[in-house]
């Protein structure tokens, strides 16, 4: 599926500049992307694509919008008094009262007001292979930010559920989450996500909404799935060589949007060896949910989000577990986790 | 950075107001809702944690010798070097005005 071919949509503002844009819905959020070029909209739109809404024109609650460097629509003024919120090999953010500043070194620079959850992001010109970094360092930190002020929470795990179970498997990037999720759906387990759900408060549950980008893969977790053989006939993207699909038009799986998470097992790969899986403590389960959710937000939204997490491991069963190459073994011992635990 | 230890008379230490911290299973975690940091506590750092602000800093020596029975002078070396981190942490702050 090839979401990048499909149309955007284009105007005219009043001083006869030209507007593309598109709307997406996450977990009932919905997030307008417009941009000066329409390059600007498919890069976000690759990775968003399959949940945008036909009527791009609707009300929206995010306003993402971006220029290119050489066409500035707005000016990037970081003040000296704000202060370094996060750091990585990457982007650096800082933040003053509701403000961010969002700096992508040689790429981008992003500010947004966490207030009226808008933000404006100026790309520097690149080749056309900085979709994924214009999607992932540029548009991603900030965005996952904004939606905090719709109470959805973002964590970097996979889920998937059984017979009404919900297990999230959360890690960071390259632990084996879209593997162990493949290896699940694949032995009867219904797929939510392999990379990234939304948390949200229902009453006195939290449900982990899914979040519907296509499904990346290495050539190495293609090889282990027969529904996978066209998958490795394709061309990997050029920069990160990973090839990507459509759970749903590959594999013959359920797929659901959300689940009510009862289990969270912490995977790592050992890459050989039997599947070892054993419970951790809730404190120690919290900790590493810490890890897997960014907290770039605001004190407010950030005791929000704490006590979701808090709220998650008191209703989920919590292990860690060392997943080996028994593919089958694992998903029959992850199966009986789930089955054992309360619903 | 936010995390700048504001120095206190030993004997007011305060909990920082942006620092979050619930006890799970005997374990109690702490998140700085600004920097994002977080921390776990043991049972007798948490003794601590949540004696602050509540009792002066003496009864909390009195507690720690107490509970642990060990001099007071072992305790008030173990509380200070205790309160000294968490400040250095920012999840102590100067007493607010009264």
């Amino acid at each position: 599926m090839n979401q990048s071919a499909r149309p955007i949509e284009r105007s005219i503002l009043t001083d006869n500049r030209e507007s593309f844009s598109a709307s997406y819905q996450t977990g009932g959020a919905v997030t307008q992307v417009s941009a000066t070029e329409e390059r600007l909209v498919h890069s976000i739109d690759g990775f968003m694509g399959s949940s945008r809404l036909a009527d791009g024109q609707g009300n929206h609650h995010i306003s993402f919008r971006l220029a290119t460097a050489d066409r500035p629509v707005w000016a990037y003024t970081r003040p000296a008094e704000a202060g370094l919120l996060y750091a990585c090999p990457f982007f650096k953010c800082w933040d003053l009262g509701h403000r961010r500043w969002l700096e992508v070194p040689g790429k981008a620079l992003v500010c947004a007001d966490l207030n009226d959850n808008i933000a404006f992001a100026s790309i520097r010109s690149a080749p056309a292979d900085s979709a994924w970094i214009i999607a992932h360092y540029v548009f991603y930190p900030l965005w996952t930010q904004m939606l905090k002020k719709t109470e959805l929470y973002h964590l970097h795990a996979g889920c998937v559920g059984l017979d009404g179970k919900g297990l999230l498997l959360p890690g960071p990037s390259g632990c084996g989450k879209s593997t162990l999720s493949l290896n699940l759906v694949h032995h009867g387990f219904e797929f939510v996500s392999d990379d990234t759900v939304f948390l949200r408060s229902s009453g006195n549950r939290v449900i982990a909404e899914g979040f519907a980008e296509n499904v990346k893969v290495s050539r190495e977790t293609a090889a282990l799935f027969s529904e996978l053989a066209a998958v490795r006939n394709q061309a990997p993207d050029p920069a990160r060589q990973k090839l990507e699909f459509d759970v749903a038009g590959v594999f013959d799986a359920s797929i659901k949007g959300s689940a009510v998470p009862t289990a969270i097992i912490f995977p790592r790969f050992t890459r050989g060896g039997k599947t070892i899986i054993k419970p951790v403590t809730r404190a120690e389960a919290l900790t590493l949910l810490f890890d897997y959710s960014m907290f770039m937000a605001d004190p407010a939204s950030s005791a929000r989000h704490f006590e979701m997490l808090t709220g998650l491991v008191d209703k989920a069963a919590c292990y860690e577990a060392e997943i080996g190459a028994d593919n089958r073994a694992s998903a029959l011992m992850i199966r009986k986790v789930l089955e054992e635990v309360p619903a | 950075m936010k995390k700048q230890a504001k120095m206190c008379p030993r004997e007011t230490p305060v909990k920082n107001p942006r620092v979050i911290s619930r006890e799970i299973e005997g374990q109690t975690v702490l998140l700085n809702l600004e920097s994002g940091e977080y921390f776990v506590l043991n049972s007798t750092a948490a003794v601590i944690w949540n004696a602050v602000g509540s009792k002066s800093y003496e009864r909390i020596v009195g507690r720690v010798a107490e509970d642990y029975k060990i001099g007071k002078p072992a305790a008030d070396e173990a509380v200070g070097q205790f309160v000294d981190q968490l400040l250095h942490e920012g999840l102590l702050c100067e007493r607010a005005a009264e």
